[in-house]
C-alpha cells in the first residue's frame, strides 16, 4: 500500500535521523496538530463539511563543526500529512522532504566561504526588503514573526569585513546563484496554513544563474552603515498563478531582473532611522510574456526607539510604484501602488504588538504577548477587490522548556464573483503541539 | 639564577610595585586597579544565565566571547545563544564606547537579520534576565563621580576588610543609559576585586539590584575573571545567576570575530 509504504519511510528516516545526529549537535522538532472544519463552502455552493485530518511535521537540524575553521550544515525537513474525512475514500497520507539548508562554511580571518543551500536575507527593513533580490520566502507562512518564512537556495558566496580603522569597517558579500525555486502550495484547508512544499517543478529557461553583490562602510563613530547592492536574477519569482477548491497555488514565473538598491541607518538621539530602497528592472522570458512582473520601485523607510525599559516603538512606511504593469486577472492579488504604515510595540522578549495597515489589500495585526509565555496572534487579511477576508487567531501556550501548545481559528469569506472565490466561506479551529528535543 | 627566577621575580616586583602605586584613601585609583585586575585582553567561555521569579525559572546557555578594545580601557563582547534551542545562534554584540555610548547589535536567527539595537535600550533587560546590557559592560571609574566612603567587613566574607565606594554618573546621558543614579561598590582591599554592588535609580535610600561576585580564578599573577556573578533585582522580583565555566584567557581573538558580519555565523 503506498500510504502505507510512505508513512513507514518517514518513521523510519526520522528515526534515523535521530540517531544519526547523536554524532553531533542537533536538534529535532515535531509538531501534531489537529483540526475541525465547520460550515465550509465552495462558491458552487457545495458544502465541504465535517472534514478532519491530522497533519504531522518533523524537522531535524544537524550540525558538524569539528574540523578547524569548516563548518557543515545540514538542516532536513521532513513532514508527513495524514489527511481523512470521513468518508473513507478521501484519505491520504503525503510525505514531502525538504532540505531547508545545508552547506559547508570556510573562515578565516577577515573572509569567509559559504557554498550549498543556505538563506540569503538582505536588507535590514522588517518584513519587506526591497533589496532581498535573491531571498526566496516561503509565502505560505504570513505570519513573519513567529515562523521562519525564508527558503535557502544554492549558492556559493564569499564574503569580506576589513577593519579600515578604528571604528570603519568595510563590508562586501559577493553572491553567485542556481536560482531555481520550488512551488510552494497554500492550502487553504489545513490548519495554520501550512505550506505543502512540492517536488520541483521547473521550466527550463536560459542557465538561471544569478549574481550580486553587496557592499558597505559600517562605523561605530557614529553609528551609521551604509551599504550598497547590486544584483541580476535569472530566477524565478513566486507568484499565485492557480486558485483551486482546495489550495492557492504559488509557483515560479520565470523572468530576468536587474536590481540596484541601497540600505542605510543611523542613530539621532535615541532614534534608529532605517531606509531601504531598490529600483528593479524586469525582462520578459521567452513563453512567459502574459505573466511579465512589471518594472519595481520600492522604499522602505522606518524609526524606531525605546519606550522606556522595556517597551520599544516601531514604525515603517513602504511604497511600492509599478511601472508599466499590465492588466491580467491577478490585479486583485498584486495592487498597483502599495502604501502600508506599520506599528510595532515588543517587549524584552521581542515579542509585542504589531498592526500593519495596508492600502488597497491587507490589515495585519499580529502578535500580542501577555508574559513571556503566552502569545496571541491575529491576522486579518481584506480582498478589497475580491470583496473578502481572511482572519486567523491563535494563542500559543509555552509550557514547559521545548513544549509549545497552539489553538486557533481561521475564518475565510470571499465574493464568489471574483478569480478568488473557489472557497467562497470557510470556518476552521485547530490546535497545535510542538516539541523540541 | 635561571630565566624562570627572574622572570617571576620581576613579576612579583611589579605586581608590588602596582599595589604600592594605589593610594588606599582615593577612590578613582582603588576602583582603576579594581578594574585592572580583571582586565583580561581575550576571553572565551562557556555560561548558563539562570533567572528565577515568582512565576517562572528560566535558563539559557551561551558562549562568552570578549576582547579588550585598541583603546586599552574598553571592551567589545559578543555573546551566542546555545539553549534553549528557540533561540540557538541568537546573538548579541556589545561594542563599549565613551559616555556609555556602546554599540549594540543582536543577530535574529529566525530572519537571518543582523539589527542595530539603539544604545538607549541597554538599561533593558538582557535576555529577559535581571541583567541590563549596561550590568553587563564593564563600567570605568572615570566615567563616574567616585567617593571613598568607609572601609568594613566584605558582605561575602566577615572576615576580609572591603573599600565602600559611591559612583554617581558624571553626565547626564550616563545617568539615563544606564538608568541608575548611584552605584555602591565593595571593594576587597586585599585583592582589590569586587565583592559586591548596589544599583540605586532616582532614590538613593533603596536599592532596585544587587549584584554579588564570586568564585574568582586566578587566569596569571594580579589577573582575575570573575566565574559566578548573581543580580537580585526588587522592582521585577528576579534573581539571575550568571555562571561561567571552561574559561579560556590565553587565546588570541580576532577583531573579525566582533563584525556584524561574524555575528550571523550560526554555529
Amino acid at each position: 500500500m503506498k500510504t502505507g509504504s510512505s508513512q513507514f519511510t518517514a518513521m523510519v528516516l526520522v528515526t534515523a535521523l535521530a540517531n544519526f545526529s547523536f554524532a553531533g549537535e542537533y536538534t529535532l522538532q515535531t509538531k501534531l496538530g489537529h483540526g475541525y472544519f465547520y460550515k465550509t463552502e465552495s462558491s458552487d455552493d457545495s458544502v465541504l463539511n465535517s472534514q478532519t485530518f491530522a497533519d504531522s511535521k518533523f524537522q531535524a537540524l544537524y550540525t558538524v563543526r569539528k574540523s578547524g575553521e569548516f563548518l557543515f550544515l545540514l538542516h532536513p525537513e521532513v513532514q508527513w500529512n495524514w489527511e481523512s474525512s470521513y468518508l473513507a475514500e478521501n484519505q491520504k497520507a503525503v510525505v514531502i522532504w525538504n532540505l531547508y539548508e545545508g552547506y559547508a562554511k570556510y573562515t578565516s580571518g577577515d573572509f569567509k566561504l559559504i557554498a550549498g543551500k543556505s538563506i540569503i536575507s538582505w536588507g535590514s527593513s522588517d518584513i519587506i526588503n526591497p533589496v532581498d533580490f535573491f531571498g526566496a520566502r516561503d509565502l505560505t507562512l504570513l505570519s513573519a514573526q513567529t515562523e521562519k518564512i525564508r527558503k535557502g537556495i544554492l549558492a556559493a558566496r564569499y564574503f569580506l569585513n576589513q577593519t579600515v580603522k578604528s571604528n570603519l569597517d568595510f563590508q562586501m558579500e559577493a553572491i553567485v546563484a542556481y536560482s531555481k525555486v520550488q512551488n510552494t502550495q497554500l492550502t487553504l484547508m489545513k490548519q495554520n496554513w501550512g505550506p505543502g512544499v512540492n517536488k520541483l517543478d521547473h521550466v527550463d529557461q536560459s542557465i538561471p544563474i544569478s549574481y550580486g553583490l553587496k557592499t558597505g562602510l559600517v562605523t561605530d563613530q557614529w553609528d551609521t552603515s551604509v551599504f550598497l547592492y547590486y544584483g541580476q536574477n535569472k530566477g524565478s519569482e513566486l507568484q499565485i498563478i492557480n486558485i483551486s477548491p482546495s489550495a492557492v497555488q504559488i509557483g515560479p514565473v520565470h523572468q530576468n531582473s536587474k536590481g540596484l538598491g541601497i540600505d542605510g541607518s543611523v542613530i539621532f538621539n535615541k532614534w534608529i532611522f532605517r531606509t531601504e530602497a531598490s529600483y528593479q528592472q524586469v525582462a520578459l522570458v521567452k513563453g512567459q510574456e502574459n505573466l511579465k512582473s512589471p518594472d519595481l520601485a520600492e522604499l522602505v523607510v522606518g524609526a524606531e526607539r525605546p519606550l522606556g525599559e522595556h517597551m520599544q516603538i516601531q514604525g515603517q512606511y513602504y511604497q511600492r510604484k509599478q511601472l508599466n504593469y499590465p492588466t491580467n486577472n491577478f490585479d486583485a492579488a498584486n495592487p498597483i501602488d502599495t502604501l502600508t504604515a506599520n506599528l510595532q510595540i515588543y517587549n524584552d522578549y521581542a515579542n509585542g504588538f504589531i498592526a500593519d495597515i495596508e492600502y488597497g489589500f491587507t490589515l495585519r495585526l499580529t502578535a500580542l504577548l501577555f508574559d513571556d509565555r503566552l502569545e496571541l496572534q491575529n491576522a486579518v487579511m481584506t480582498f478589497q477587490e475580491a470583496k473578502g477576508y481572511f482572519f486567523r487567531s491563535s494563542v500559543k501556550w509555552t509550557g514547559i522548556d521545548n513544549l509549545d501548545l497552539t489553538l486557533g481559528t481561521t475564518q475565510y469569506s470571499i465574493d464568489e464573483a471574483t478569480p478568488l472565490a473557489a472557497i467562497k466561506q470557510m470556518n476552521h479551529v485547530f490546535t497545535e503541539v510542538s516539541y523540541v528535543f | 639564577m635561571t630565566k624562570s627566577f627572574i622572570r617571576t621575580y620581576l613579576l612579583l616586583s611589579i605586581f608590588q610595585f602596582a599595589f604600592a602605586a594605589v593610594d588606599k584613601t582615593n577612590a578613582d585609583q582603588i576602583l582603576d586597579h579594581s578594574q585592572t585586575v580583571r582586565r583580561i585582553p581575550n576571553t572565551r567561555a562557556d555560561a548558563i544565565l539562570k533567572t528565577k521569579s515568582d512565576r517562572f525559572n528560566d535558563e539559557k546557555e551561551f558562549t562568552f566571547m570578549r576582547k579588550l578594545a585598541e583603546d586599552g580601557e574598553r571592551f567589545k563582547t559578543l555573546t551566542r545563544f546555545k539553549k534553549p534551542l528557540t533561540i540557538k545562534n541568537q546573538a548579541i554584540l556589545f561594542m563599549e564606547k565613551e559616555n556609555y555610548e556602546n554599540s549594540i547589535f543582536m543577530y535574529l536567527p529566525a530572519y537571518k537579520k543582523v539589527r542595530r539595537v539603539e544604545s538607549h535600550s541597554q538599561s533593558s533587560s538582557f535576555m529577559g534576565s535581571a541583567f541590563s546590557y549596561s550590568d553587563i559592560a564593564t563600567p570605568l571609574s572615570k566615567d563616574f563621580t567616585n567617593t571613598l566612603v568607609k572601609s568594613e567587613d566584605c558582605p561575602s566574607d566577615k572576615s576580609k576588610k572591603c573599600f565602600v565606594i559611591n559612583s554617581k554618573p558624571k553626565t547626564k546621558q550616563i545617568k539615563e543609559r544606564t538608568n541608575y543614579s548611584l552605584q555602591t561598590s565593595w571593594i576587597n582591599t586585599e585583592n582589590f576585586l569586587v565583592d559586591q554592588t548596589l544599583l540605586f535609580a532616582e532614590d538613593t535610600s533603596k536599592f532596585v539590584k544587587k549584584i554579588t561576585f564570586s568564585d574568582y580564578k586566578n587566569v596569571r599573577t594580579n589577573l582575575w575573571f570573575c566565574q559566578s556573578m548573581v543580580i537580585e533585582d526588587t522592582k521585577s522580583k528576579k534573581t539571575t545567576t550568571l555562571l561561567f565555566s571552561n574559561l579560556k584567557a590565553d587565546q588570541e581573538l580576532s577583531n573579525s570575530i566582533f563584525s556584524q558580519q561574524s555575528l550571523s555565523d550560526e554555529k
